[in-house]
């Protein structure tokens, strides 16, 4: 038995070899590549269905979709709209407000303009900071 | 419930999830996101496309697969 984390990269490679055959080759492809594992096969299956379903998901930056109120979890305009600067950090997108105050997803600039390896290994990790 | 999709994901593939951080949530291009990893563009674009994949199914049909 394998967990997700061991069984994902063989899922990865599976989807993006049946991506690059020809669509009336793909259920013969998956067949052939999974062979007796059913589950491998459904797995794979419902991933290439979930691409072919996404449309524009996630196509443009988390920025442009707050419009639609993908990210406020709760009724009310949010104190800090996308793209407002609060101190050092960039608002990328309200996450969730309640009694104590708002949760936003927000970028250090400060460690986006120093732009040293070891900020960019901090940029890289998701930043929310609560205020 | 897009946040939690990409803890999850972080879970099975940080790099992945990394990437979806970098290209959707801050807006970078892919290939500010390859220099930022250190990847090439190539990367970027496939481990993208399953990235997008696995999150779209997750939060439309809350999948998670098991083996």
């Amino acid at each position: 038995m394998t967990d997700d984390r061991s069984r994902w990269p063989r899922v990865k490679e599976i989807f993006h070899s049946a991506l690059a055959c020809a669509p009336d080759q793909r259920a013969a492809f998956l067949r052939d590549r999974c062979g007796e594992d059913d589950a491998l096969r459904d797995d794979v299956e419902s991933l290439l269905e979930a691409h072919e379903d996404a449309g524009r998901f996630a196509e443009g930056p988390a920025i442009d979709a707050l419009d639609s109120d993908e990210f406020l979890l709760h009724g009310g305009a949010p104190a800090l709209a996308a793209g407002a600067e609060f101190g050092a950090y960039r608002i990328l997108a309200p996450i969730d407000a309640g009694g104590m105050g708002e949760v936003y997803r927000a970028f250090d600039t400060l460690s986006v303009r120093g732009a040293t390896r070891r900020g960019l290994n901090r940029l890289t990790h998701a930043r929310t900071c609560a205020m | 419930m897009l946040d939690e999709a990409l803890r999850e994901l972080g879970r099975i593939d940080e790099r992945q999830a990394r990437i979806v951080e970098l290209k959707y949530f801050a807006g970078l291009s892919e290939e500010e996101v390859g220099a930022v990893l250190s990847l090439s563009r190539a990367t970027i674009s496939r481990e993208w496309q399953s990235a997008r994949a696995w999150m779209y199914r997750r939060m439309t049909t809350g999948r998670i697969p098991q083996a």
